[in-house]
């Protein structure tokens, strides 16, 4: 433990630097949000850096959404963040992936002018009251020992500036301790060449704090003029679809038309490029022991795939812009830490890259991390009072899993600093808190990508409706702003008044119609039918009744698909509901502080131990630790009914 | 703590009423102990009658043995009962904790009189269904199996019992574990599909989901199918008997119960109300309903009797209709259609009776009357003769057997909440096969394949359910 005091001691350069209600250290995406957060929730705030131009960097993918993330997207900026709106104003091309799926998993993902990205969302944090930006190197956490607990009192840089606060958020992404390694050629450094953060993970481990090291990588980028885009797929962007943001939709925003957006590419590896890999295995830092991190499952580096799906002959690469300044493409799915020599003659063989420049090489990258089991689900540290973390310190992988956990923990260190309620999204609510709900119970033994099938109520978690389900806590807690909730609030309305227009005009069959619903692969009516029972019928869309609709009102993208979804999906929407209240039920049933496991002893023994360890909160969250399995659940909950009477 | 759950507990866990013997149960630790100052071990295996020097102790006898014993009233040193007391040591005992158990004289007085002396000295009464719940906090059994010993317990016919004992040893739950595989692998198909949508090479598995799907559904109505046979088992198969007065309805009755249950009378009209009797046929319980005689009455509470009648067959599962050999035409031909109003024509069976008195001179008019409302089954019986008695079993078992369409040695839903949680899963898997087949996008799909999988759950143990947990043990009696 270091105290202010101490650090002063110890430090002949330490001096007060300020005081502050909070201090966010580290500003990718995580921080931007907490730190967007705390400020509009009027806390004195900082921001720390490491340096002021990779503010919200996007050092590996340069774009924003996809499935699940899109919907994260949508939360945070329903909620009130600020990634949505930024990445509307920096996007090149968007599309809606999944969109023959179903509604659920509609996501939409945007390419992203990097740097444009980087600067935006600098100059629109630098506008905030209640903020300040600074770049400096956090190298301590300084706490004092409050009745045997630690409490955080500031931070100390590297150049002695002591920031005393009351309330610390971690967001340090790959930068604690990291290095890069490309096959034997290990860099001290932070991504991109960026310097790396030393000693605080130091400071954390000395308070108690459980550490673990990951790893994850990024491929090479290459010059756009010495790619033959011939031998490659072109991939349009889509213009049908609203942007991220749901004020800025409001506001009358448009996405680009598709013409005016950028195009993606995609290619497969061809053979050649299987043997190099193969033939360079022992090369590779991953299988000679070099890389001792656990790597992303769901995001693995090129030889990892040839590797564990070896039954797979070739595998698919997507080449995207990196902006529209730059010649820069960067090679999705090919992600490497093989040695630089290796890396040329990979890309160099796949189709249309046979000349291809590279600008920047592939690496994978190590670093340090807490153990995410150690948080509540208000990201705060079950360790020490009033430190929060969010990103890829918690074990996560992603901009926009950072930037969800990021305005969570921006939030709940607000309501604490405010002395007003903590904000926990559940599972049903939002894919943020299936997300953060997943990492403080079950843990992480690798970097953690959001999925949609993590997601049990994914009918209900969609990305159209982020707005209905987040708007009112944003609105509640202070982000949302008032006109932006009337905004919201006549939204639904206008949903409501449609679908009920919808239910009650009714039409009957008439070649017009009967033609729509024959090429839907429906038949024409027998009598009158209302247009909410004709958009019910599959493959009838609202834009296809159009031609009989005469009187529809002019209504958003938005507007629409929340009809349509609404109407179309209505009995298996209620089927979820169903699911959600049961799940509700099991949230609901706290667990008595006082129970002591081990007089349980239905429960297996490692049940006993993790609920232990864990003492969750309510039975839904025991029950989702794992190694306690549902009979565990069972005998927990007839024992608590059984001994009622002693809990009170 | 005076009445805490951690204190012993006692109940009497055979019926109420008068027995030859009746069993008291307690469980708990210390149980013995409390009992050994007003219990006297008389003999046991190893120790003579009045062996005084052994001075053995309820406490010191080892698991699993009995002894022969005085139960003492503690205050007033009367004797209650000479018993046979068993020692458990936990956890090898039904609960998992130490347990005691004796076997007393059935009176009632003798069991209220140990109980009284057991709960002024240490014991608290148990709560319905506590010995089960102790032992499935105990690790002793899950909760399907606790849900399966009440089966066991309320299995009043052989068949019952055995389908009971095939779910206590697990085969619903194998057979639905495997259902459960079968959707959560068509649940990784349909990720796969919806996780990675930009890449090509993602298989487009919709054709196996279905598939798969379907095999689940199959499966899952077949064990549906089976509930009508359950229901019987679990419920009693209800035959009703009716006709016109004085058809023998009530001479059937008896000589199917093998009692004169009704009064059998030669005055037309004597059944005013319905009656019941339960019985096994052939391993399959049924309750026979004697109807009153069905005919127009002026006679106010015999109409009562008569529309009580009707409603009678509405409920029932098959229903007899006598004809006498005196029968009219007229008469048989309308009560026949009021009759089907009531009730279908595959449940109905023609029943001529009193066969030794002569055939009925219409008869073969009335049989094609019969056929054409679609009554196959007809026999020609006499209760006073005993002719044709088990051919008309016969009937009630081959209507039973036909139920299920399953065959024997499979598995049979005997639970209603059981076929209530499968028909919701059949139904949830049919929407989902459905949203593939229109196109409505396999996430749909996979939405509602979860409410199946929750609703099988419920019944394997996999959804945790609080009410399940909170209610499960209180459906079970004091003693169990």
């Amino acid at each position: 433990m270091l105290t202010i005091n101490m650090a002063l001691e110890e430090n002949k350069n330490a001096y007060i630097a300020g005081e502050y209600d909070a201090c966010v250290v580290g500003a990718g995406h995580a921080g931007c949000e907490a730190a967007h957060a705390l400020a509009k929730l009027n806390n004195k705030t900082i921001l720390f850096t490491l340096h002021l131009d990779s503010l919200a960097n996007l050092p590996c993918n340069p774009s924003i959404g996809g499935t699940a993330k899109g919907q994260l997207v949508r939360e945070i900026d329903a909620l009130g963040g600020v990634m949505g709106k930024v990445a509307d104003s920096c996007a090149i091309q968007m599309r809606m992936l999944n969109r023959s799926k179903g509604p659920a998993v509609y996501s939409p993902r945007a390419q992203m002018d990097r740097t444009k990205y980087s600067y935006t969302m600098k100059h629109l944090l630098e506008n905030l009251d209640n903020l300040e930006i600074k770049q400096a190197h956090i190298v301590k956490l300084l706490t004092e020992n409050v009745d045997g607990k630690y409490k955080v009192t500031g931070v100390l840089s590297g150049t002695g500036a002591i920031y005393k606060c009351k309330s610390v958020v971690i967001c340090s992404g790959t930068y604690m301790e990291s290095r890069t390694i490309l096959g034997e050629v290990i860099t001290e450094s932070g991504p991109d060449g960026l310097p790396r953060s030393m000693g605080l993970s130091a400071s954390l481990s000395d308070l108690g704090i459980p550490m673990l090291r990951f790893k994850t990588g990024t491929p090479v980028r290459v010059n756009k003029k010495s790619v033959d885009f011939t031998e490659m797929t072109r991939q349009d962007g889509e213009d049908d679809i609203p942007p991220f943001s749901f004020s800025k939709e409001m506001d009358g925003f448009k996405v680009a038309p598709t013409e005016s957006q950028v195009p993606c590419w995609s290619i497969w590896t061809t053979e050649e490029t299987k043997n190099i890999i193969t033939g360079n295995l022992d090369r590779s830092p991953l299988y000679s022991g070099i890389i001792d991190g656990i790597g992303p499952r769901y995001c693995p580096s090129i030889e990892d795939k040839f590797v564990r799906f070896s039954d797979k002959g070739r595998h698919q690469i997507f080449v995207e812009p990196m902006g529209e300044n730059t010649n820069e493409m960067y090679l999705q799915g090919f992600s490497t830490s093989l040695p630089e020599d290796v890396q040329v003659k990979m890309v160099r063989s796949l189709p249309g890259l046979s000349n291809a420049v590279i600008q920047r090489n592939a690496y994978a990258i190590e670093y340090d991390l807490v153990d995410p089991l150690t948080l509540k689900p208000t990201l705060e540290s079950k360790i020490v009072d009033g430190l929060f973390t969010a990103g890829q310190i918690n074990g996560s992988s992603g901009y926009e899993e950072a930037a969800g956990q990021g305005i969570i923990a921006g939030i709940n260190s607000a309501m604490k600093l405010l002395n007003k309620e903590e904000v926990i999204l559940d599972r049903s609510e939002a894919y943020i808190g299936v997300l953060i709900d997943d990492l403080v119970t079950k843990g992480t033994n690798e970097p953690y990508r959001m999925m949609t099938s993590r997601a049990e109520y994914r009918l209900f978690l969609r990305q159209d409706n982020a707005d209905l389900r987040l708007t009112p806590i944003g609105y509640r807690i202070g982000l949302i702003e008032e006109e932006r909730y009337k905004d919201f609030a006549r939204k639904y309305e206008q949903v409501e008044e449609e679908k009920t227009r919808l239910r009650q005009t009714f039409v009957s069959s008439s070649p017009e119609l009967d033609e729509i619903l024959i090429n839907a692969g429906s038949t024409p009516p027998k009598s009158g039918i209302s247009l909410a029972e004709l958009i019910k019928r599959p493959n009838v869309t609202y834009e296809a009744i159009g031609v009989i609709d005469k009187k529809r009102p002019e209504l958003t993208i938005s507007i629409i698909k929340a009809v349509e979804t609404d109407l179309k999906y209505e009995g298996y929407l209620k089927l979820e509901l169903d699911k959600i209240e049961h799940f509700k039920e099991l949230e609901s049933k706290k667990i008595p502080e006082a129970i002591n496991y081990e007089d349980i002893k239905g429960l297996r023994l490692e049940a006993i131990q993790k609920l232990s360890k864990l003492r969750p909160m309510n039975v839904g969250q025991a029950g989702r630790i794992s190694g306690v399995s549902p009979a565990d659940i069972n005998v927990l909950l007839v024992y608590m009914e059984a001994h009622k009477h002693d809990f009170i | 703590m005076s009445n805490s759950i951690s204190k012993p507990f006692c109940a009497c866990s055979t019926p109420q009423g008068v027995g030859g013997i009746a069993i008291i149960r307690a469980s708990g630790s210390q149980s013995a102990e409390l009992m050994d100052s007003y219990t006297k071990i008389l003999r046991t295996a190893e120790c003579a009658y009045g062996n005084e020097d052994k001075k053995i102790t309820l406490s010191g006898l080892p698991g699993y043995v009995s002894a022969y014993a005085t139960i003492i009233d503690p205050v007033t040193k009367k004797a209650i009962d000479n018993v046979i007391i068993t020692h458990f040591v936990a956890p090898h005992s039904y609960t998992g904790d130490e347990m005691v158990e004796i076997s007393c004289h059935g009176g009632e007085a003798v069991k209220q009189e140990i109980l009284r002396i057991m709960l002024e000295n240490g014991f608290r009464a148990a709560e319905p269904g506590e010995f089960t719940r102790t032992a499935f906090l105990n690790g002793k059994l899950d909760l399907s199996e606790a849900e399966a010993v009440m089966d066991v317990i309320a299995a009043d016919s052989e068949r019952a019992l055995r389908a009971a004992n095939m779910q206590m040893n697990g085969k619903l739950s194998k057979e639905l574990g495997e259902v459960e595989d079968i959707i959560y692998h068509a649940l990784t198909l349909i990720e796969m599909i919806v996780e990675f949508p930009e890449h090509d090479d993602t298989p487009d598995n919709e054709q196996e989901v279905i598939s798969m799907a379907t095999d689940a559904l199959d499966r899952l109505n077949k064990l549906k199918m089976s509930y009508a046979q359950g229901r019987i088992l679990s419920e009693r198969m209800r035959v009703a008997i009716c006709g016109s007065p004085n058809s023998g309805k009530s001479s059937l009755l008896n000589v199917l119960s093998g009692y004169e249950r009704a009064i059998v009378t030669e005055v037309a009209g004597t059944t005013r109300d319905t009656l019941e009797v339960n019985l096994n046929i052939n391993g399959i319980p049924v309750t026979l309903i004697d109807t009153a005689g069905i005919r127009d009455t002026d006679d106010r509470i015999e109409a009562i009797g008569v529309e009580r009648a009707y409603k009678e067959l509405t409920s029932s599962d098959l229903v007899l209709y006598m004809v006498s050999p005196t029968e009219e035409l007229s008469n048989f031909e309308f009560y026949l259609t009021e009759i089907l109003k009531s009730t279908t024509a595959n449940r109905l069976v023609l029943v001529f009776s009193k066969s030794d008195a002569g055939e009925n001179k219409y008869s073969d008019a009335m049989i094609n009357k019969a056929k054409e409302a679609g009554v196959d089954t007809i026999i020609s019986i006499s209760s006073m003769n005993q002719i044709n008695i088990e051919e008309l079993k016969e009937v009630i078992t081959s209507y039973y057997d036909k139920l299920g369409g399953s065959a024997s040695g499979s598995i049979i839903l005997l639970n209603r909440r059981h076929f209530e949680l499968i028909d919701s899963a059949t139904e949830s898997l049919n929407m989902a096969i459905g949203a593939i087949r229109d196109g409505m996008g396999v996430d749909i799909a996979s939405s509602v394949m979860r409410n199946t999988l929750e609703a099988i759950g419920k019944i394997t143990g996999k959804t945790v359910s609080v009410e399940l947990a909170n209610n499960i043990f209180g459906r079970f009696c004091i003693g169990k």
